[in-house]
């Protein structure tokens, strides 16, 4: 339900937000929240140092950061699992090398990949969700690869290889609905990081550009005002804990709700 | 136990082989050397005929089912030999030299399987009147619409009743009887002319075993195949097979058909097998289980000479334990291996 409003907001954020994301209002700068004195309804979450209204920020943060985290996400999983069937059900030398592939990639640093990646390809929205879903394939490449393994010794993959399947359809038809449950899992536990990724970069200025929001940049702006005005850094950081919540628990529905071994 | 022992001899003796299998080796390689799992396997299966491959666990009978569906093969395992499947006209087809497509296109559509575990043969996650339409697919130029209408066919026919609601359930909802007629109906599926049964019945219960045998024998009148049945069970031999290949460390050590040799067995290993054999019915207050002294040796250290001499109560110094006999015919349907079968003290023995 949650996450069903959630989506909405993102979806509906132009016709939701009261103000303009990218409006200044040099008179009402760093107002704080409503709840506080001083703050006003107008602005429920205050404003930032620009005038800016926080809540209408988030709302757009939350569109591209989330937006920007699914389809990184995605496209990671994509290459993962992938790679990782392939390594698992072929084994020997492909195996060896797809391996020694993540063995690399889990050396070096996330950021640095994508740090390299930006240097090389720009700041734009495409090349980061790109960037994002390269920097994270590794872990979806070994979870796969290790049930793949298991799922193999299954009778009744040899029991569809004894009727003719090819391993192309073994691997689509039965070794992939197989593993669905856990790769679904560990989506919902990459996505945080993913979106804290996307934030980590955006708060070192090299993710989403300014003006947009995106709620990494929004925590990287409230840096600079944390003690006078905590809420320009604490209400995108709270908005980030809230989906990162609710995607777990998201997860946690959909293996249940997909696994048609887990009886209720 | 029914006691029901075919003999159909003569009828089958003019069929064609369908399965002809001849010097099938098959290596494993090891930590510790090659092991021969499967020894120079010669035996053959006729239309409309159930050859039982008997033996304790690690005889080689799975591993010459999988060796004949071509399923044994890694980078440890080395086949050798040849295995011929009559495909209706033409040449029969060596299994061994067909590449992989080739071998795809054989597999469930002129050869199935059915595993001995109905718990675990069957994908979790995909419905069971998908898993059957998929066989169909898989071999026939065929919609799905036109497959998953098949698959209900093919479930009435195994003698699940209201098939159309069975189909859409998934294995974990069914029972080990249930799920083994879904397994059969699957390899069923392309109406093959060979059927491997490796055990298909041992993780079942007796009623239901029973219920299974009838079925696959049912099936096999009325599609005409051939059956390769694997078990260690001689109960199972007795009620479904018309011949019996018995193995032993890797080597067949006795063949004959059913009636023969349960009457009159001629390997000191077939013999200790049927004394060992708990025997319900008027005989049995007087009728004491006689195991077979110690275990099967294991492969990586057979025995010179025959291997089942350590535990052989007639074997002869000097002579069983210097060679591997051959597979002697005895006639045209039987076949010992044995140094000593032409002697009277294993003639008698055979009332023991």
């Amino acid at each position: 339900m949650l996450a069903v409003l959630m989506a909405v907001v993102a979806v509906f954020a132009p016709w939701l937000t009261p103000h303009d994301p990218d409006a200044t209002q040099m008179l009402a700068r760093l107002k704080p929240p409503a709840f506080m004195e001083g703050g006003e309804l107008n602005h429920v979450f205050g404003t930032d140092q620009a005038g800016r209204d926080l809540l209408s920020r988030c709302i757009y943060g939350v569109r591209v950061s989330v937006g920007i985290a699914l389809f990184g996400l995605v496209i990671g999983c994509l290459i993962g699992t992938t790679l990782g069937v392939i390594s698992g059900l072929f084994g020997g030398i492909v195996d060896r090398a797809i391996m020694m592939l993540v063995d690399v990639f889990i050396s070096v640093p996330n950021l640095l990949i994508v740090l390299v990646g930006v240097a090389a390809f720009g700041t734009d929205i495409i090349v980061l969700v790109f960037l994002i879903g390269l920097a994270r394939w590794e872990t979806y490449a070994r979870m796969v690869r290790g049930q793949v393994l298991q799922v193999r010794e299954m009778p009744y993959i040899e029991a569809s290889r004894a009727l003719g399947a090819s391993r192309a359809w073994i691997a689509i038809r039965h070794v992939l609905p197989n593993i669905a449950s856990p790769l679904i899992v560990l989506l919902t536990l990459n996505f945080p990081s993913i979106l804290l990724l996307e934030s980590s970069l955006s708060f070192l200025g090299i993710g989403v550009q300014p003006p947009t929001a995106s709620l990494g940049s929004m925590v990287g702006d409230g840096r600079d005002h944390l003690i006078a005005a905590w809420w320009v850094a604490v209400a995108p950081a709270l908005v980030i804990v809230a989906i990162t919540f609710v995607v777990q628990m998201l997860g946690d529905w959909l293996r249940d709700v997909m696994d048609v071994r887990i009886d209720d | 136990m029914t006691e029901r022992m075919p003999n159909r001899d003569a009828a089958v003796l003019n069929l064609p082989n369908v399965l002809e299998v001849r010097g099938l080796n098959v290596h494993i390689a090891t930590d510790d050397g090659e092991l021969c799992a499967v020894a120079d396997a010669a035996f053959s299966v006729r239309d409309g005929e159930t050859l039982a491959l008997v033996g304790e666990s690690g005889a080689g009978k799975s591993m010459t089912a999988l060796a004949v569906m071509r399923l044994a093969q890694s980078a440890a395992i080395r086949v050798s030999g040849e295995i011929l499947l009559r495909t209706g006209e033409g040449e029969p087809l060596n299994l061994l030299a067909l590449n992989a497509p080739a071998i795809r296109a054989v597999r469930g559509r002129l050869a199935s399987m059915v595993f001995q575990e109905p718990m675990t043969s069957l994908n979790p996650v995909l419905r069971v009147g998908d898993q059957i339409a998929e066989a169909i697919v898989a071999h026939e130029a065929i919609g799905w619409p036109a497959a998953r209408a098949r698959a209900l066919d093919l479930l009435r026919l195994v003698g699940i009743a209201d098939a159309p609601a069975r189909s859409r359930t998934f294995p974990h909802e069914l029972s080990g009887g249930m799920r083994q007629r879904v397994m059969i109906a699957i390899a069923l599926a392309c109406r093959p002319r060979l059927l491997i049964a490796d055990e298909p019945t041992t993780a079942l219960d007796v009623t239901v075993q029973a219920q299974v045998l009838a079925l696959i024998r049912s099936l096999q009148k009325e599609l005409g195949m051939a059956v390769l049945f694997i078990t260690h069970d001689l109960g199972v031999v007795a009620q479904i097979a018309d011949r019996v290949a018995v193995m032993y460390a890797g080597r067949i050590v006795e063949e004959a058909p059913v009636r023969d040799l349960f009457a009159a067995p001629r390997h000191p290993y077939t013999q200790g097998l049927l004394r060992s054999m708990p025997n319900a019915g008027r005989a049995a207050r007087s009728h004491r289980i006689a195991p077979i002294p110690g275990s099967m040796p294991s492969l990586a250290r057979l025995p010179l000479g025959c291997a089942f001499h350590p535990r052989c109560e007639r074997a002869e110094p000097g002579r069983c334990d210097a060679g591997v006999p051959a597979l002697e015919a005895i006639g045209d349907l039987r076949a010992v291996r044995c140094w000593r079968w032409r002697e009277p003290a294993l003639a008698a023995a055979e009332n023991g």
